[in-house]
């Protein structure tokens, strides 16, 4: 095994998160005024719901219409637009359609909707409406809260290979996990937030990431 | 010698397509000999057949999630390999159609099932062994001495070399000689670090970049690597050593060569009268009918495992125990190196800093235990073991669960890389011991009939004190790095999962206690060699492929000599 660690490799003690973390934090704030303050994304998504394109799916079965809507929330709220198209542009409420249709034992697909009823509890509790009608402070607050309860989980090490699955995964990192996913491995995701390097011509080891300022995909 | 009324329908027969039926074959051909080169697997054109090469991640199936169903019952061996997932999975034995008998704590035998076998998946790592490697044996008593010598095997790692093409560093090592080199690959910026820092700490260790059958310049009409990355999907360019950019395009230019996939061979046949392997029986893996093929003499390179389940299948009333068989050594001795220990560490300081292309190598730190010139005072285990690391900055894929919350800010985390990180994962030498080895299950048969392969398999103690101190001193090495947090791992080691399995009809002088001599010719079948991983008698420390390619071509130096002299 070469160049990249393999996936059992890569156990972090929690105190690296930490530091990283706090390391990154004075970049942060200052990226964060930028993006955030502009609220492009919830305009955007109440666009694509208002019957802008998405991808055609492959799935084997649709989602009800309120699961459908719910599910494009979820990838705007997760990965949404800013000045790069997020998930619902790139296509994922359907790649997530195929994964709980299609990949999905029958257990995780009984926990996704699972989580998807639970984010709606939350939300008739509140505004007395479901997930996919409530506000934008609700939706979040609602996401916040599956973060919250699915906490403790032991994180696996990688998004690939399996690590994520099983029934037991907490919903919060099961939908974050298929937007990600779907998000950096769908063509909008990788060329466009990420630089797709299919055939890069030559490795330089000693490059400035000020020069690149995202990172490359292979 | 007394050839058959009927002239034997080729000169030579080769069994097997991987990184040693190739050499077997280039180097028949090119010295004139009629070769009928055999595979069970199907037919890879080189380019054509690579169907999952430059494939973008959004065409993927599922993205690349693993099929788990699918793997669970059919690929249940082989899934566990590194290179194995949706891009590869066709170049890869079908575990419930072509099964051993399978237990997950005696060995994984990972298996190509493909012309060009695992010379399509391997990782291109080579490294020529020593005089230390070649005396271990005889210095410290386990297993018995090897009936050559680096002086015997030199021209030949750089005749092998220089067709092949290997990137590397000099380093003037006597127990690491370097090979013929083309341009090594540069190392990465935290590497160049961890490299200054461990040897100044430790004077008696090196940190290299490492050597790989990846071009860093064309070389014999194969173009340089473009540093895409998963070598294992094919390369169309031929910028890594395989069979089908390589060794079969040679020996089909001289027009001397017959290719047959799907070409099971089940035994080779003998003549008890004339003392002499005839040919060969094969099974056509599609059709299931048998057929015989003839010749003057066989190679076997179906890989370790395989070359000694044909050989442990091939009774006669001269051989009950197996072709070749009369020491009763066919079977024992496999070895496999010791995987799945070493460290990991986390570098700051390099931030502001990324590297650009996919290199398929990452970097080697040569042993340093048990050298000859050394007095080792700390250390309990014979022999030694060699590090692969890489250093790199952890990617969206691994950071994603990591970085809490969801929205924007969360989004542009992502896009930046994660921390640094550098593994180094040791290689260990495993001794030869008699009680590690290979049967044939005298009830479970494949679909063809053939008993099928049971192993029975442990390290040592040896390996598992070596194992601890390659945990140790790869945290000890990151630390001395400086590396901000550190994390050694250990997981159980089971054989096979190195994929450097080796041994089980070895070399050695006394034909009573080993099945091949100085040459790879069975002791008891002149016109029989086996050149493959089976011919090991002891496993050094270093990736083995590129010995096995120099043992090859030398034999078949020797087959071609004693054949045109009429001997074989």
């Amino acid at each position: 095994m070469i160049g990249k660690a393999h996936p059992f490799l890569i156990t972090l003690p929690p105190i690296v998160l930490l530091w990283w973390n706090l390391l990154r934090r004075r970049e942060l704030l200052k990226i964060s005024a930028a993006l955030l303050g502009t609220g492009v994304s919830a305009s955007l998504s109440r666009a694509v719901l208002a019957g802008a394109d998405v991808v055609s799916g492959a799935a084997s079965a649709n989602f009800a219409e309120a699961e459908r809507l719910a599910v494009e929330l979820l990838c705007d709220m997760i990965i949404p637009t800013t000045d790069t198209p997020g998930a619902l542009q790139a296509g994922v409420p359907d790649f997530i359609a195929l994964i709980v249709f299609d990949w999905y034992t029958e257990s995780e697909r009984e926990a996704f909707f699972t989580g998807l009823q639970a984010l709606d509890a939350h939300c008739l509790t509140g505004e007395q409406v479901a997930f996919h009608q409530a506000s934008e402070s609700t939706r979040g607050a609602a996401l916040r809260e599956q973060e919250q309860v699915g906490g403790g989980f032991k994180s696996p090490p990688n998004l690939f290979g399996g690590f994520w699955d099983g029934p037991e995964l907490p919903f919060f990192k099961r939908i974050k996990e298929l937007v990600v996913l779907g998000y950096y491995t769908s063509e909008v995701g990788a060329t466009q937030e990420l630089i797709y390097m299919p055939i890069p011509g030559e490795f330089k080891g000693d490059v400035d990431f000020a020069e690149v300022g995202r990172q490359w995909t292979y | 010698m007394k050839r058959t009324e009927q002239p034997p329908q080729f000169d030579a027969i080769v069994v097997g397509t991987g990184i040693t039926g190739g050499w077997a074959a280039k180097e028949l051909t090119e010295q004139g000999l009629k070769v009928l080169m055999l595979d069970r697997g199907k037919m890879v054109e080189h380019g054509r057949d690579y169907q999952s090469e430059h494939m973008p991640p959004w065409h993927l199936p599922f993205r690349g999630k693993p099929l788990r169903e699918l793997y669970r019952e059919d690929y249940f061996v082989q899934s566990q390999n590194r290179a194995f997932n949706e891009t590869t999975r066709h170049f890869y034995n079908k575990d419930s159609e072509n099964p051993y008998v399978y237990d997950p704590k005696q060995f994984l035998w990972v298996r190509a099932d493909v012309v060009g076998g695992r010379s399509l998946l391997w990782a291109r790592q080579v490294y020529r062994w020593s005089d230390l490697d070649f005396e271990a044996n005889k210095k410290d008593g386990h297993g018995i001495d090897w009936p050559i010598r680096y002086a015997d095997i030199a021209p030949w790692y750089r005749h092998v070399e220089q067709f092949i093409g290997v990137s590397g560093q000099a380093e003037h090592l006597p127990h690491l000689p370097d090979s013929v080199f083309l341009p090594a690959m540069d190392m990465n910026v935290v590497e160049k670090h961890a490299k200054a820092e461990i040897e100044r700490e430790f004077p008696d260790r090196k940190m290299t970049i490492g050597r790989t059958a990846v071009l860093t310049k064309p070389h014999k009409g194969r173009a340089a690597c473009h540093y895409c990355g998963p070598c294992e999907r094919g390369c169309s360019a031929g910028a890594y050593f395989c069979t089908q950019s390589s060794t079969l395009p040679a020996a089909q230019k001289t027009g001397n060569l017959t290719l047959k996939a799907d070409s099971l061979v089940s035994e080779i046949l003998y003549d008890p009268q004339a003392k002499r392997a005839t040919g060969v029986r094969v099974i056509d893996t599609n059709s299931r009918e048998g057929t015989t093929y003839t010749a003057h003499m066989v190679f076997l390179c179906a890989s370790t495992i395989a070359s000694t389940q044909i050989l442990m299948n091939s009774k006669s009333e001269a051989f009950p125990q197996g072709l070749a068989n009369t020491s009763g050594a066919l079977g024992h001795y496999l070895m496999d190196h010791t995987y799945a220990t070493g460290a990991l560490g986390v570098f700051s300081g390099f931030e502001n800093k990324v590297t650009f292309g996919a290199r398929p190598n990452g970097i080697y730190i040569p042993r340093f235990r048990n050298l000859d010139d050394r007095e080792e005072e700390d250390v309990d285990f014979l022999r030694g073991y060699g590090y692969q690391g890489a250093a790199s900055r952890l990617d969206w894929s691994q950071m994603a669960e990591r970085i809490p919350g969801f929205g924007a800010e969360f989004k542009h985390r992502l896009r930046m890389p994660g921390p640094w990180i550098m593994f180094l994962n040791g290689f260990g030498e495993c001794l030869p011991y008699a009680h590690n080895r290979i049967e044939l299950d005298k009830n479970q048969k494949d679909r063809f009939g053939i008993p099928q392969v049971r192993f029975q398999f442990r390290f040592g103690d040896n390996e598992e004190q070596m194992r601890k101190d390659i945990a140790r001193e790869a945290e000890a090495m990151l630390k001395s790095a400086g590396a901000m947090f550190t994390n050694s791992f250990m997981t159980p080691s089971v054989g096979g999962q190195a994929v450097h399995e080796m041994g089980s009809a070895r070399m050695g002088k006394d034909p009573n206690a080993s099945v091949l001599n100085r040459w790879n010719q069975t002791h008891d079948v002149p016109n029989l060699f086996v050149t493959d991983g089976a011919c090991m008698t002891s496993s050094s420390c270093v990736n083995p492929s590129l010995t096995y390619m120099a043992l090859t071509a030398r034999a078949t130096d020797y087959a071609v000599k004693q054949f045109k002299d009429g001997h074989i």
